[in-house]
């Protein structure tokens, strides 16, 4: 009975040792990921796959992990990038509802997409049947605003026009049923883009970044670019003095230092409009949201 | 015997001595009631090291309980003194980024392993900055450049402030301008600058002595073109940039050219060689083989009476010049005269980035102290003084300079872009080695422009090889950012990770959509404009 007792109480010890030894190697090759050393954590991703006894928390954090590092290792190659991409399908096979799932799915879908190496061709069909998995598979996660943003890109990306303006269509329609979506003022941006170029529709695009802007630019060092741009295609495309001069006035009031604020004041002049004064009091600078 | 005795007295003098300084030393570097910090750069010139200490005294006084040691290595050993400690975990506390490969663009991941992201907290007010007119401003909206002196665009991190910056102006030797003009007031205009250029010329030629108007160098050349390329060609930016970007890009240039829209034979670029070709008749013959150091020599030997170059050099020209020195900034055209109707305007200094930023070790054990210290140094009263101590212009907004730099301080009101012609290895070559030769005066105009536009639209080597190139360069960028939003979002399912991982990642899918975008836009208007497909390489 103690001897028994003895056994199993260091069977246990070793198993927990063991877990907790995997549990470290794990976090440390994370800790690599999120220092870009994608070699060593794949390194340690390979040593806690040798461990016997991984939770399946684990088990789904390890082989993504992995398949993680084959998919983005410098430089790409064929053979990396399918082993990664079988990976990725066995998670979704072994552990569908884990919280990895949906990401394998879409990753797959950026390794069909992409172009990774010389010779490789995108399989934008692929692609997209991928992200409609994710649509329907996993229609309350946070990842489908993602999907949808990447199934409008695969027919955009072609160029052709017919495809350009499904892709547009498809984002559009999105954002109508979606409007409060985590990505939808990234959504409206690229939309702008797109109606821009190569669709040349100056309307739609002038609308799309002004929701975008409605929402809040992503990037917040940026917006001064994104303005410039509003209030470029409102003077020059569309003559619509009226969203020129706001624009413009915003770049004067709110961007300071930035490389065209100077420009843009020279714009309100020729507008005719009032053009306030440099201001780089906190009054000022506080006019801007920090999305 | 009494021999012995001194010797033994100075081994025992030698040793008391020796363990005294170990033991301060030990007590100074590692005293446990101090928070200590170090600070290391390779700025040995006078002054900044003063000045820097001036500031660490400062903050001390402050915060009694800390300590900072400053220290500087020199040029040469920097990179490999910095990649040694921090290979072996004993790298200093603040780090200025430069001088070394691993704060170039593709060694990325050095600076995301070693160096600690500020941008949430440059995104916060600096509270050095109370009772001043910052004060709840984002400390990153305190300096000129906005903080892209310490962005890093592979992340979207902010990685440190700009404490200075420069800027490029001419410096004139006053003494030999009220010699020969009877005036020493800085030239205002180009139409001035001409005129006594001619008579420093005929100076030298009636004294028989060994003068030139402005001291040339291949360095000094590209200041000149820089600045006056953008005054001329930045008309062309209504008209040439496509995507709104507030940039002609080579692409929109050699669109520009395919579509017929812009040329060699253009006025304004033709305005814009021949007035590069007056400044260069101002310099010394050969001048393109001249190096820096000695176009400065003839500038501080009274040989030149100009010379173009930074604020940099300021505190060195002035120390080593016997003579009176004035600045004034790069003259433009006035009304009336030669060239004036081709100049669209002037060039804005804004494009320019702050320097002298430092980031945080990662490992550092007080990294809340050193961001105070950033916080401290880079506040608009201490950076106004730190510059004012070394020489230099303060990257602070409002700060201001000692008033001989006043001249140095960017001045963002202007232009910002310019036609960029060659756009292939082939094209530069080509272009580069015309413009010599024309500015030297050995071709015609005609001569350069004829080559150059042949260069540019050879079917093989020219603009269309560099745009292909272009495409494949901008396809990996893209791969690059889609690899970030990747990694950020595993790191956010199962890494824990640190930082606002969600806006992070956010941001960079953005910056990844939006480039992919542009880039096979720009795949399918070559197949537009030249009516096949790009080929890959």
């Amino acid at each position: 009975m103690n001897t028994r007792l003895i056994f199993t109480s260091v069977c246990t010890g070793i198993f927990y040792t063991v877990a907790c030894c995997a549990e470290e190697t794990i976090d440390s090759a994370w800790k690599q990921v999120e220092f870009l050393n994608l070699k060593q954590a794949l390194v340690l991703f390979r040593k806690a796959e040798k461990e016997d006894g991984l939770e399946p928390g684990e088990q789904v954090s390890m082989r993504f992990g992995k398949a993680l590092c084959l998919h983005q290792i410098q430089p790409a190659k064929r053979g990396t990038l399918e082993k990664a991409y079988n990976i990725y399908s066995e998670i979704i096979r072994d552990f569908p509802r884990s919280r990895c799932a949906p990401r394998c799915l879409y990753n797959m879908g950026r390794i069909a997409q992409l172009r990774d190496f010389h010779g490789d061709v995108p399989d934008f069909e692929l692609a997209r049947r991928l992200y409609q998995r994710i649509l329907k598979e996993y229609p309350h996660k946070e990842i489908i605003h993602e999907a949808a943003l990447r199934l409008a890109e695969s027919h955009i990306e072609t160029f052709e026009t017919e495809n350009v303006c499904k892709g547009a269509a498809m984002l559009k329609d999105w954002l109508e049923k979606h409007p409060a979506n985590l990505y939808a003022n990234i959504m409206w941006q690229y939309l702008g883009d797109v109606y821009c170029q190569p669709l040349e529709q100056m309307r739609d695009a002038l609308d799309a970044y002004i929701n975008a802007d409605r929402i809040g630019v992503a990037e917040s060092a940026k917006e001064g670019y994104l303005y410039w741009k509003i209030a470029n295609i409102a003077l020059y495309r569309l003559n619509d003095r009226q969203t020129a001069i706001k624009y413009f006035t915003r770049i004067v009031k709110e961007m300071p230092v930035f490389i065209k604020t100077w420009q843009a004041r020279q714009e309100l002049k020729k507008l005719g409009a009032d053009v306030p004064e440099r201001n780089i009091s906190s009054e000022g600078l506080k006019a801007r949201k920090v999305r | 015997m009494c021999k012995n005795i001194t010797a033994i007295a100075v081994l025992a003098g030698a040793m008391f001595f020796s363990i005294y300084r170990a033991v301060t030393v030990q007590k100074e570097l590692f005293d446990p009631s101090k928070k200590i910090i170090r600070i290391v750069h390779w700025q040995l010139e006078t002054g900044y090291r003063k000045a820097m200490d001036h500031l660490i005294k400062e903050y001390e006084k402050l915060h009694p309980d800390t300590r900072i040691i400053q220290i500087g290595i020199s040029e040469k050993f920097f990179s490999q003194w910095l990649i040694t400690h921090l290979t072996s975990r004993t790298a200093p506390d603040l780090v200025k980024m430069g001088q070394s490969k691993i704060f170039w663009q593709g060694s990325e991941q050095y600076i995301a392993r070693y160096f600690k992201p500020l941008t949430a907290e440059i995104a916060l007010p600096n509270p050095y900055n109370k009772g001043t007119a910052f004060e709840g401003v984002p400390w990153r909206e305190t300096v000129f450049d906005g903080g892209k002196g310490g962005f890093k665009e592979f992340n979207q991190e902010y990685y440190g402030l700009s404490l200075t910056t420069h800027s490029v102006r001419i410096y004139y030797n006053r003494d030999l301008f009220l010699k020969i003009t009877g005036s020493d007031r800085p030239v205002k205009s180009f139409g001035e600058l001409m005129a006594v250029c001619r008579q420093i010329k005929e100076y030298a030629a009636k004294n028989n002595r060994d003068l030139i108007p402005i001291a040339g160098s291949m360095y000094t050349y590209w200041m000149f073109d820089r600045r006056y390329r953008m005054a001329f060609t930045s008309r062309f930016e209504r008209e040439l940039d496509i995507d709104l970007d507030g940039e002609i890009s080579k692409m929109e240039t050699f669109l520009g050219i395919s579509r017929g829209s812009v040329s060699f034979v253009d006025p304004t670029v033709r305005a814009y060689y021949e007035y590069m070709k007056d400044i260069c008749d101002q310099f010394q013959p050969g001048f393109m083989s001249v190096g820096r150091e000695q176009s400065v020599f003839m500038f501080v030997q009274d040989n030149a009476a100009m010379i173009a170059t930074g604020s940099w050099d300021a505190t060195s020209l002035s120390s080593q010049a016997k003579f009176s020195i004035g600045v004034f900034d790069f003259p433009l055209p006035a009304k009336g005269e030669k060239y004036f109707e081709h100049v669209h305007g002037r060039p804005s200094d804004g494009e320019m980035r702050g320097g002298s930023v430092f980031a945080v070790y990662r490992f550092s054990r007080h990294p809340e102290v050193c961001i105070d210290f950033l916080r401290f140094i880079t506040s608009q009263k201490n950076s106004e003084k730190f510059a004012q101590h070394v020489g230099w212009i303060s990257a602070a907004i409002g700060a201001e300079p000692l008033p001989e730099l006043r001249p140095f301080v960017p001045d963002p009101k202007g232009y910002s872009t310019f036609l960029q012609f060659a756009w292939s290895g082939y094209s530069w070559q080509v272009m580069n080695g015309m413009e010599w030769q024309f500015f030297q005066g050995e071709i015609a105009y005609d001569d350069l422009a004829r080559k150059c536009m042949a260069a540019i639209l050879d079917p093989e080597l020219g603009n269309k090889r560099g745009w292909v190139l272009n495409y494949e360069r901008m396809r990996k960028q893209s791969r690059e950012s889609d690899r970030m939003h990747a990694l950020l979002c595993a790191s956010r399912l199962c890494g824990g990770g640190t930082g606002n991982l969600a806006g992070k990642s956010k941001v960079a899918l953005l910056r990844q959509i939006t480039r992919h975008h542009n880039n096979e836009f720009s795949k399918y208007l070559y197949g537009k404009t030249f009516k096949r497909k790009m080929p890959e390489k």
